[in-house]
């Protein structure tokens, strides 16, 4: 068993430079949320809603249940802004984890209702097979392309989706190959960090 | 000891090059790697899973009855718009090699429908509301990662000349691919979906004492799919049933791995022989912190590390 710091062998990929000015423009929202700024929750609201609503209606397949969902959760959150802890995660993998639990309380209620309704377990074992976790990871990470600058955006969609190789993108685009790659480093590396800061906040 | 070059092992970890034997052999001896690779696999195969997914907004309702009932002020009342607050959000695709450098250092581009058309997320063939209630990987079409096995002699041709590109192969079969092999298993059924395959799996688990299962998937090069299943008896002791479809190699050795969410720790829980297996967990390992199972082939060489060539890997939902 290894128990290892938290270290890139190539150095530096964990704290990429890039994301700096969007990190002020973070805590600058935090610190505004964290006080009952209002306008915080509206863009909190504006720039999240979507994330949290499409984690829902996925997983929930029920858009109106998933309109409830969204509206408990930024409540949930307006409310106990008290309990968030700035230090330990970023706010969009807050809401995401408010998500979860929200949306995981509400299979729940369904299946006690089914339970009640039919007296059977056959639908209650279905929806025990609750996979909000991977939804929300995979509408996450839609959401962090979607965040990339237009650029490394286009590398990674013909990277992840078009199945291009780094030289064919390199063509395809007209960029030089080592830019590609550090594009794909870069974006990689960011993605991640994400994906990881999502998983440790719930 | 120099490690990998960091452009190069996202290009392995992308599924696109080969490692070379050198690369290889500090894989098998440098752990940081290994795991730097793990991590880095795990998130192509969630990135590339999310390719079906197009994010949605709520209803204008929704913000009006928090409004109404957080008793907000009326500065608020009107729809907070994700296109009021980007904050750079780049409009257009510069194929332009000198926007290439500044454009990775722009701040957030705010909201996901102000970017709307420079990522095309998918055709979006299956995320209606229908669809979504089933597993999650289901929802991908079982045509999209049909030529699974096709090695196309056009694509391998287009990268004569780099060494060590493989892209002949469009196997990374990743968390989607798994919904084509449970669309496929499915269709032998009636073609009813995956989610009744998956059903109809779990009612037969309903009276082991299953505390938490996982849904192995493919990693590039592996058509094996499996189920992860833990286990718990009366005296508290859990084991992993693992059980593994699909291996064709037989090469090497293959070990049972319980890794950390972040991949930042790993435990080994034994050998597997065959295709299924149970493995003891030690007492005092919390499974909320090593979530994820994971079956790698190892070569046969006495070093205790994890190889970095994981076969399948799944994450640990509570039953």
């Amino acid at each position: 068993m290894y128990d290892l710091q938290r270290r890139s062998p190539t150095g530096g990929h964990r704290s990429d430079v890039t994301a700096l000015t969007e990190e002020d423009d973070h805590g600058r929202l935090v610190t505004a949320f964290l006080a009952g700024d209002e306008q915080a929750l509206a863009e909190a609201y504006a720039r999240w809603s979507s994330l949290v609503y499409t984690i829902a209606v996925r997983s929930l397949g029920d858009p109106g249940e998933a309109e409830d969902v969204t509206q408990k959760v930024f409540i949930a959150a307006w409310r106990g802004r008290a309990t968030f802890q700035s230090s330990r995660s970023r706010l969009p993998a807050w809401l995401v984890g408010i998500t979860r639990h929200t949306v995981a309380d509400t299979h729940e209620a369904r299946s006690r209702r089914r339970r009640v309704e039919e007296a059977v377990t056959f639908e209650h074992e279905l929806s025990q097979a609750d996979d909000s976790v991977d939804i929300a990871d995979r509408v996450m990470m839609t959401d962090e392309l979607q965040r990339l600058g237009p650029v490394p955006q286009r590398v990674m969609q013909l990277a992840f989706y078009d199945d291009l190789t780094h030289t064919q993108i390199a063509d395809s685009l007209g960029m030089p190959l080592g830019t590609v790659k550090s594009h794909i480093r870069r974006s990689l590396n960011r993605l991640r960090m994400r994906l990881e800061a999502n998983d440790d906040a719930h | 000891m120099t490690h990998i070059d960091g452009d190069d092992l996202a290009l392995i970890a992308m599924g696109e090059l080969d490692r070379t034997e050198a690369e290889g052999r500090h894989l098998a001896e440098c752990p940081e790697c290994a795991l730097e690779l793990i991590s880095l696999r795990h998130t192509v195969a969630v990135g590339r899973s999310a390719r079906t997914v197009e994010l949605a907004e709520p209803g204008a309702q929704v913000w009006e009855r928090i409004h109404s009932e957080l008793g907000l002020t009326d500065a608020v009342a009107a729809l907070p718009r994700a296109a009021d607050y980007a904050i750079g959000a780049g409009p257009a695709l510069a194929a332009d090699p000198a926007a290439a450098e500044p454009a990775s250092a722009e701040p957030a581009t705010g909201p996901a429908t102000a970017t709307g058309p420079a990522i095309a997320t998918a055709p979006a063939t299956a995320t209606g509301p229908a669809t979504a209630t089933g597993p999650a990987t289901a929802t991908g079409p079982a045509t999209a990662i049909g030529p699974a096995t096709a090695t196309g002699p056009a694509a391998a041709n287009h990268h004569a000349g780099y060494r060590r590109t493989r892209r002949a192969r469009r196997v990374w079969l990743p968390v989607t691919v798994a919904a084509g092999v449970a669309g496929l298993v499915a269709g032998l059924f009636g073609g009813l979906g995956g989610g009744i395959w998956w059903e109809s799996l779990q009612q037969q688990q309903v009276a082991a004492p299953v505390i938490a299962e996982a849904r192995l998937d493919p990693f590039p090069g592996w058509n094996a799919t499996g189920i992860a299943t833990v286990e718990k008896a009366a005296d508290g002791h859990r084991e992993v049933v693992v059980d593994l479809t699909g291996l064709t190699s037989t090469a090497g050795l293959r070990e049972v791995w319980l890794i950390k969410a972040d991949a930042s720790g790993l435990i080994s829980i034994g050998l597997l022989d065959g295709d299924t297996g149970h493995f003891s967990i030690p007492d005092g390992v919390d499974l909320a912190q090593f979530p994820l199972v994971d079956v790698s082939v190892e070569p046969d060489d006495g070093n205790p590390a994890h190889s970095g060539d994981s076969i399948v890997r799944g994450e640990l939902h509570t039953t």
